[in-house]
């Protein structure tokens, strides 16, 4: 276990209870700014925590866990650019309970079957890490999209139903802002997602796993191994439905409330993947 | 004890007949307050259209005199007004104050003018020489009070008119709005009051429809817009990101096909409908569409009573915070009434112990710069030190609330000592001080400062002596 990491928690923990109490006494703006800096404290310890596990071997690429570690940092990080010029306490009170708790599977995680697991395996490792970075980045940015979506969703419920958030609260975003912080973060995010997916089939092709599973190849074999891996199925689901989501936004202009359906969905599919891959580490899954 | 008092009236106690009767009258009436005011020194008219007040200090004698000559000439305003008025001093009236001025007494509670009025009587009263050191220290800790409600409690952040609630909807919903078209539908009193409102929410481009052309290039010309034929609507639907309705029609104007049609051209970008005009010129069904908001004036209506419900709510906080507040300052008022029984005991001790220096000082020969500075620290320590445990126990006792002790120890401190002359020249320079009209945020300094109650009052007492 990286040697901050408890104390790390427990300011996470911290940070995440003062944002909600910004979040229900917002005119306590010292209370936001103390979340601010327990978050400043809290990302800079993972950080650390980080940089401690790539000098012992376990860089985020050598496995899911470490991924979904940094897949967590990459995520809290987005939050404070976001909201550099206005600080949004109920995206860190969302934020923070599903970053804590990816941080916390990663590290109850059995250590023995992780490391070095699916890169030793193979010959090519530039690949698998490009193809393991890009897929934790594009996640964390799915993951910053579905965040901007749950506060989009409620602020939209509450002015179709003529309640608009009062004015205390209204530092939360405009809508028209929301939506588009969910689109430029499922544009890199997809962007990412893809570069994970192209590295992931090449890197299937160039070393096919060891097991007698169906490989990539004909049409009918490609199928055959999607459907036989979930992990994998997860994976086009997920980048079909925000390559539709995007194409929608684009030539019909799809935004709003179901844009962010769609983001919700498609984070929950990235979040499985990953989950996945975490199950089969831990040998609960056949690799 | 302050010596603050108030007389007027308000939307509280009085109908509009008889405010809009003083404030018709208000130079003849300010100019007679003020110059009867003038018996007391002090004296400042807080005038807007929802009341009429005079601040000031009630003299030592004739204070009822005076206040029923101020009530006389309100009467003389309005045959009614005396029924009306309140006559508040003291602790009232200076509670009182910190509620106007933190906007708790106003009709729309947490409305933000009312401090802007109450600061510029305070200026016009400073210009005119009538602020001394009671108004000089209240007004001050007043607006501090003031502060800290609308800081510290949401009070003023919740729309409380239907114009405000618009763009506060509007700013929901789009953020920034410039560069976001509003599209007047109608020439209405009501629709340019919110175009108005969102302008200063630097709103920027104004398109202005109407059955007659006339008016809205009238319309146009005042918000700095553009006129539009109605044939244009539909295409200016497609363009607009926030749609005023306030026309006179019976039948609905904007129709639930036909922003459907709108909003496939517009690809979905978000919409906001105020419609204002009753009969509606929107058809309810509008509201069901996608990314349209739809407010009519029930829904505007609402919402303003809800926020009003909401302020009503954070009132309860700052009447704490002024509570708290009027505390701390009556506190201070009292240890600043032992104030020149200590200075007068200070110079009286110091007097005695320089006399015994220049006394003494030729029997011990030719001293030195140094060593006759030595003698005089000496006599002063001698005199600190002895003056301490007395001047100490003067202050707490004047600290406590509605304590004899206070008044035991000040009566001890006359007798053992000969200090009558020199209070009452503490207390003639402090009037001094307090009333010249250049000096009158002197004492607000003190209100204001951070330092513990002992030594705000060596504070005051070192202002005063250096005074």
């Amino acid at each position: 276990m990286p040697p901050l990491f408890p104390l790390t928690l427990a300011v996470y923990a911290v940070a995440c209870t003062l944002y909600f109490v910004a979040v229900a006494q917002p005119q306590l703006g010292r209370v936001l700014k103390a979340a601010q800096l327990a978050l400043a404290l809290a990302y800079v310890g993972q950080a650390i925590d980080i940089a401690w596990l790539c000098l012992h071997g376990q860089h985020p690429g050598s496995s899911a866990r470490e991924a979904l570690f940094f897949a967590a940092w990459l995520m809290v990080g987005a939050f404070p650019v976001l909201t550099f010029r206005q600080p949004i306490p109920l995206l860190g009170a969302l934020l923070l309970p599903v970053a804590m708790v990816m941080n916390v599977v990663a590290r109850v995680t059995p250590s023995q079957a992780t490391p070095g697991l699916l890169l030793a395996a193979t010959g090519h490792r530039t690949l698998g890490l490009v193809h393991i970075f890009s897929a934790t980045l594009g996640i964390a940015l799915f993951g910053v999209a579905a965040a901007a979506s749950i506060v989009y969703v409620r602020s939209e419920r509450r002015l179709k139903r003529h309640r608009p958030v009062p004015g205390f609260v209204a530092q939360r975003p405009a809508l028209e802002t929301l939506d588009s912080w969910n689109r430029q973060s499922i544009f890199f995010g997809f962007l990412s997602f893809t570069i994970a997916m192209v590295t992931g089939t090449v890197w299937l092709i160039l070393s096919p796993l060891p097991t007698a599973a169906p490989t990539v190849g004909s049409l009918g074999d490609t199928a055959r191994l999607l459907l036989s891996r979930p992990q994998y199925t997860l994976s086009v689901l997920t980048w079909l439905l925000y390559a539709g989501l995007l194409g929608w936004r684009v030539a019909y202009g799809l935004r709003g409330r179901r844009a962010a359906a769609v983001t919700l969905y498609g984070f929950l599919g990235a979040l499985s993947v990953l989950l996945i891959y975490l199950l089969r580490d831990v040998r609960v899954l056949q690799p | 004890m302050s010596r603050l008092f108030v007389i007027g009236l308000s939307h509280r106690t009085a109908p509009v007949d008889v405010r809009e009767a003083l404030v018709k009258s208000d130079d003849s009436l300010r100019q007679q307050l003020l110059a009867a005011a003038e018996l007391c020194g002090e004296a400042m008219v807080v005038s807007t259209c929802n009341r009429y007040e005079l601040y000031g200090r009630l003299p030592d004698e004739g204070g009822e005199q005076l206040l029923a000559g101020v009530e006389s000439l309100f009467t003389r305003a309005h045959d009614n007004a005396r029924e009306h008025l309140y006559r508040l001093h003291g602790e009232p009236a200076i509670r009182h104050l910190f509620r106007v001025a933190s906007s708790l007494d106003s009709m729309v509670v947490g409305e933000p003018q009312i401090l802007g009025q109450v600061k510029q009587a305070f200026q016009l009263a400073q210009s005119a020489g009538t602020i001394g050191g009671t108004l000089g220290v209240a007004l001050p800790h007043a607006f501090l009070v003031a502060k800290r409600v609308r800081t510290e409690t949401a009070i003023g952040t919740n729309s409380a008119s239907v114009a405000s609630v618009a763009v506060s909807l509007a700013s929901q919903i789009f953020g920034q709005l410039r560069g976001h078209p509003v599209l007047l539908c109608g020439a209405g009193k009501m629709a340019e009051l919110c175009a108005r409102h969102l302008r200063e929410a630097s709103a920027d481009q104004f398109l202005v429809v109407n059955r007659t052309r006339a008016r809205a290039e009238e319309l146009a010309g005042r918000l700095h817009g553009t006129a539009h034929d109605f044939s244009e609507l539909e295409f200016l639907l497609g363009r607009a990101a926030v749609v005023l309705c306030s026309t006179g029609s019976r039948e609905p104007v904007l129709r639930a096909e036909m922003l459907a049609r709108v909003m496939k051209a517009r690809k979905g970008r978000w919409l906001l409908l105020i419609d204002i005009a009753v009969p509606r010129d929107v058809e309810p069904q509008v509201g069901e569409l996608e990314n349209v908001y739809l407010y009519d004036i029930d829904a505007l209506q609402a919402v303003v009573a809800g926020n009003l419900s909401e302020r009503q709510r954070e009132a309860a906080a700052a009447e704490q915070i002024i509570a708290g507040e009027l505390a701390r300052f009556v506190s201070r008022q009292r240890e600043g009434g032992v104030v020149p029984v200590i200075k007068a005991l200070r110079t009286y001790a110091q007097g005695v112990a320089q006399a015994e220096v220049a006394r003494l000082t030729p029997r011990l020969g030719a001293l030195g710069d140094r060593e006759r500075k030595l003698v005089q620290q000496l006599a002063e320590g001698i005199v600190n030190k002895l003056l301490h445990a007395p001047l100490t126990a003067l202050k707490r006792a004047a600290a406590e609330p509605d304590s004899p002790l206070s008044a035991d120890l000040q009566g001890a401190v006359r007798s053992l000592w000969p200090l009558d002359g020199l209070i009452a020249g503490e207390l003639a320079a402090g009037e001094s001080l307090h009333l010249g009209p250049g000096n009158p945020t002197g004492p607000a300094v003190l209100a204001d400062s951070p330092h513990p109650p002992e030594r705000r009052a060596a504070a005051q007492t070192n202002k005063t002596e250096s005074s």
